[in-house]
């Protein structure tokens, strides 16, 4: 899947909860505020409307996500479609 | 294989806060990756941004956007300007390392000349990322600046 496809949010809240367990997550005005242990992101979008229940998310907010905090094993049994 | 293109860039912005404006001075570095429906900029200083468009100038524009964003979340909430000068740095120190090594590996493809672009070039080892912070207690137009993005070499 290229960066401009779409995964919903409550997807990628169920990929953290099993790939980064114990992650807790701020929306703030902007975006969302992600921690897990001393790793952070600090720039994940809120959907393109702003707060909604389950936004699309561009996939490439979600590979820079797993990046960063470096999960790509295991996030990649949730979405083979980006990581396998 | 995707392109993908190793970057710095400079921004230069005025960011109001809670009782200060600050100005802060950004020399950061991204990976630009080509794909088919578009370009993708992808921090590795910040390492927690990214932004993409279908031409490669939307990209830059939505990575600022989402830089820009980030700053303006964090002064809404940082009290004073030691606490946004604090948050900004951590944001920008976080590395993006698995990113970092794209960046390092599309360097080398640049030096060998593998592939180029048609940006201004900067030498990689002259060019360490940094951010400054500061207090703006006195305005000044000398602190103006237009964006600036590089291919690093």
């Amino acid at each position: 899947m290229s960066s401009f496809g779409t995964v919903g949010l409550q997807q990628i809240w169920e990929m953290l909860d099993d790939c980064a367990p114990g992650y807790t997550r701020k929306a703030r005005q902007h975006d969302w505020y992600i921690r897990w242990g001393a790793k952070a992101y600090f720039g994940f979008p809120l959907g393109p409307h702003g707060r909604r229940k389950n936004p699309g998310i561009q996939v490439g907010h979600v590979k820079q996500l797993v990046r960063q905090f470096d999960i790509r094993e295991c996030a990649a049994r949730h979405f083979p479609d980006l990581f396998g | 294989m995707t392109p993908a293109y190793p970057l710095f860039f400079t921004y230069k912005d005025l960011i109001a806060g809670n009782g200060f404006f600050a100005g802060v001075i950004c020399q950061g570095r991204a990976l630009l990756t080509e794909e088919e429906e578009g370009f993708w900029m992808s921090g590795v200083n910040p390492g927690s941004i990214a932004g993409g468009g279908t031409e490669r100038e939307a990209a830059f524009r939505a990575f600022k956007e989402r830089y820009l964003s980030v700053l303006f979340d964090i002064a809404s909430e940082a009290c004073d300007f030691a606490s946004f000068k604090a948050e900004v740095e951590c944001f920008f120190e976080s590395t993006n390392d698995p990113t970092a090594a794209e960046w390092e590996n599309a360097l080398h493809k640049v030096r060998n000349g593998e592939l180029t672009l048609d940006l201004p070039k900067v030498e990689a080892a002259q060019n360490q990322p940094r951010i400054d912070v500061v207090l703006i207690e006195r305005a000044n137009p000398d602190a103006n600046a237009l964006d600036e993005i590089s291919e690093a070499a």
